[in-house]
């Protein structure tokens, strides 16, 4: 398989496990036998149209909402019944950050902090700092602009410094200076041990900060790998010469190669993205020149498409258009 | 649950809303002294006599007629922070935000309740306040009444605690409805709407027969009146003991949380 995960993440612990989790709301299915598996240390992006399910999964990993069927297992426990201290070793924010409007940033953390409890004397202070939000930690939430809302959320995430941060679009209203600080403490979160679980529609944003990614559609897995896997499996390299069919011949010789094909007249060559020496070097030996050999790598946003309008997705899409 | 009550009580305290509500209450109380004292004043210059009235608002009278007439005000003020109290939670998204992470459900709903009997408990002490300022102003005005029993700091406790126990039905009731329909408007609406028109339910049905009226008997209102009479130190109307409307008003608020805890343990809580 070429999407296994590198041996870095084969042999982290699981922080978080679902297994043919399921969940309808009357007709609809939110969520559809999905499995799903977050290693600490990894950044995993959770990717999917509007309306997929991923906010529900969040929902009912949190103990938020009942799975119909199917299992969620945190650090290795089934969720039903695992204790209090693995359950606040979760932290997340679902959907819009919600806080108590009336009272003040630092106030919403202290409140959070009283409910939850094991939360260190300072930890707020120095998480109000961490997210930028030390001179408004006085203000009341009503009164913060959306980025500054994203940041309180951001913050409460952490309060219990948990192994297992879910986000969903954590930057959107973000300012593009606050968009890039938290793109850089993702994968910080990430490096100090923490599984982190990224829901977002910002691709390549995704890309940039994500080891695995999950692509889900009306609640089902489309694809799960890790980024570098997904983004060369679409990719390909373009290939210009005389003789099309000669090289073409040639070409699906090389073990490398999986398949070529003709387009717009020229070759497109379905191999590694570092293979294009090798190309070259065989089609020399057959006295056939090309005068073009380029690589053409996927971004996320490629994958992304790709897969969801194939999975005939059109009622999510057109619903979302009308 | 501990750390969830804390977190409930620092959360009340920040609100300007508890605090509006007891100074409504202050307010209220006084001023319903006030008019009754003017009363007393016209009937006094049309040389009617000492009227009913008078010993009403007296300072003697502030345990039974004094917390009968702050009763009257206070329900409303126990009813409304018990509603939004789980409902507020819903409407802002907090309770996704506060859930997740604390004791459990069971403990989420068991601190808000103790909030609620505790806030009822600030209400009938309010109340108390008001009616003993008043009718001590209002006495020393018009020279009424104000001879105190001798052991009146426990009579006062007591009827604190049968007043804060004759409005707990309605705030819990207010508080269950919130969270079924997990709207604040619905809790306070149906809540106020039960606490004015239980006693004229109670009345149409002790019309209605035998068995209309043993029934009325075990609506809240019947057992409120037959707790708030013990307040008097000659008991107004003939009621049943004291004991057993404090009995019934103790079952149906237990009744009233439990079904609110109940309901909770199994309800989705939507992220959308
Ligand atoms: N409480 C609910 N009642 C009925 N249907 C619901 C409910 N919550 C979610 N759904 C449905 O479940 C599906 C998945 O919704 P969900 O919010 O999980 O999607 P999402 O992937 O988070 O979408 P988005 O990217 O827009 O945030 C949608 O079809 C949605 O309409
Ligand atoms: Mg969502």
């Amino acid at each position: 398989m070429p999407n296994d995960a590198p041996a870095a993440h084969g042999n982290a612990r699981v922080v978080l496990e679902t297994e043919g989790l399921t969940r309808h709301f009357g007709h609809i299915v939110a969520v559809d036998r999905l499995d799903l598996r977050v290693h600490a240390g990894e950044v995993h992006g959770f990717l999917g149209p509007n309306g997929s399910g991923k906010s529900t999964t969040a929902g009912m990993v949190l103990g938020l909402i009942e799975p119909t069927a199917g299992q969620v297992r945190i650090f290795g426990q089934e969720l039903h019944g695992a204790s209090r201290e693995l359950r606040r070793n979760i932290g997340a924010i679902v959907e819009a950050p919600a806080f108590y409007p009336y009272l003040s940033g630092r106030d919403n953390l202290k409140a959070l902090a009283m409910a939850w409890g094991g939360v260190s004397e300072g930890r707020i202070d120095e998480l109000l700092e961490q997210v930028g939000l030390t001179e408004r930690a006085g203000s009341a939430f009503k009164t913060y602009s959306m980025g500054m809302k994203q940041r309180l959320g951001i913050a409460s995430t952490l309060l219990t410094d948990p192994a297992l941060v879910i986000l969903d679009e954590p930057t959107n209203g973000l300012d593009p200076a606050g968009q890039r600080e938290v793109r850089e403490l993702i994968p910080r979160l990430a490096a100090e041990g923490r599984g982190v679980l990224l829901a977002s529609h910002l691709l390549y944003e995704v890309q940039q900060v994500c080891d695995r990614v999950t692509i889900i559609q009306r609640g089902k897995v489309l694809e799960s790998g890790t980024v570098t896997g997904l983004l060369e499996r679409g990719s390909f390299i373009e290939v210009a010469v005389d003789d099309l069919t000669t090289a073409t011949n040639i070409l699906e010789a090389l073990s490398f190669v999986e398949s070529v094909t003709r387009e717009n007249g020229r070759l497109a060559v379905a191999a590694p993205a570092d293979s294009g020496a090798a190309i070259n070097r065989a089609l020399a030996e057959q006295g056939i020149f090309a005068s073009t050999i380029v690589p053409h790598m996927n971004t996320l946003e490629d994958v992304f498409l790709d897969v969801t309008e194939h999975e005939d997705g059109d009622t999510q899409r057109t619903a979302e258009a009308s | 649950m501990g750390g969830l009550l804390a977190s409930e009580i620092f959360r009340l305290r920040k609100r300007l809303m508890p605090y509006v509500l007891l100074g409504l209450l202050l307010a209220i109380v006084g001023l319903l002294y006030l008019l009754l004292w003017l009363v007393v004043q016209v009937e006094a210059e049309e040389g009617t006599g000492a009227s009913e009235l008078e010993a009403v608002i007296s300072l003697s009278n502030v345990l039974g007629d004094g917390m009968d007439l702050a009763y009257s005000v206070a329900g409303v003020m126990a009813i409304i922070p018990a509603a939004t109290l789980v409902s507020s939670e819903y409407a802002w998204g907090t309770i996704r935000t506060l859930l997740p992470r604390s004791a459990g459900r069971d403990a989420f709903m068991g601190a808000k309740a103790i909030v609620t009997i505790g806030f009822t408990l600030a209400v009938a002490i309010t109340g108390f306040v008001g009616a003993l300022i008043a009718s001590w102003i209002v006495s020393t005005m018009g020279d009424f009444s104000r001879d105190l029993p001798s052991d009146f700091a426990a009579e006062a406790v007591l009827a604190i605690l049968r007043t804060t126990l004759a409005m707990l039905p309605y705030a819990t009731f207010a508080f269950m409805i919130a969270l079924l329909s997990r709207s604040t408007a619905a809790g306070i609406g149906v809540g106020l709407a039960m606490y004015f028109l239980d006693d004229t339910i109670t009345l149409l049905l002790g019309t209605a027969g035998d068995t209309g009226e043993t029934l009325s008997e075990f609506l809240i209102d019947a057992n409120v009146s037959a707790l708030m009479a013990a307040n008097h130190v000659e008991p107004p109307g003939d009621h049943f003991s004291a004991w057993r409307g404090a009995a019934v008003l103790v079952f149906y608020s237990a009744a009233f949380l439990a079904v609110s805890i109940w309901r909770f343990r199994t309800r989705d809580v939507h992220v959308n």
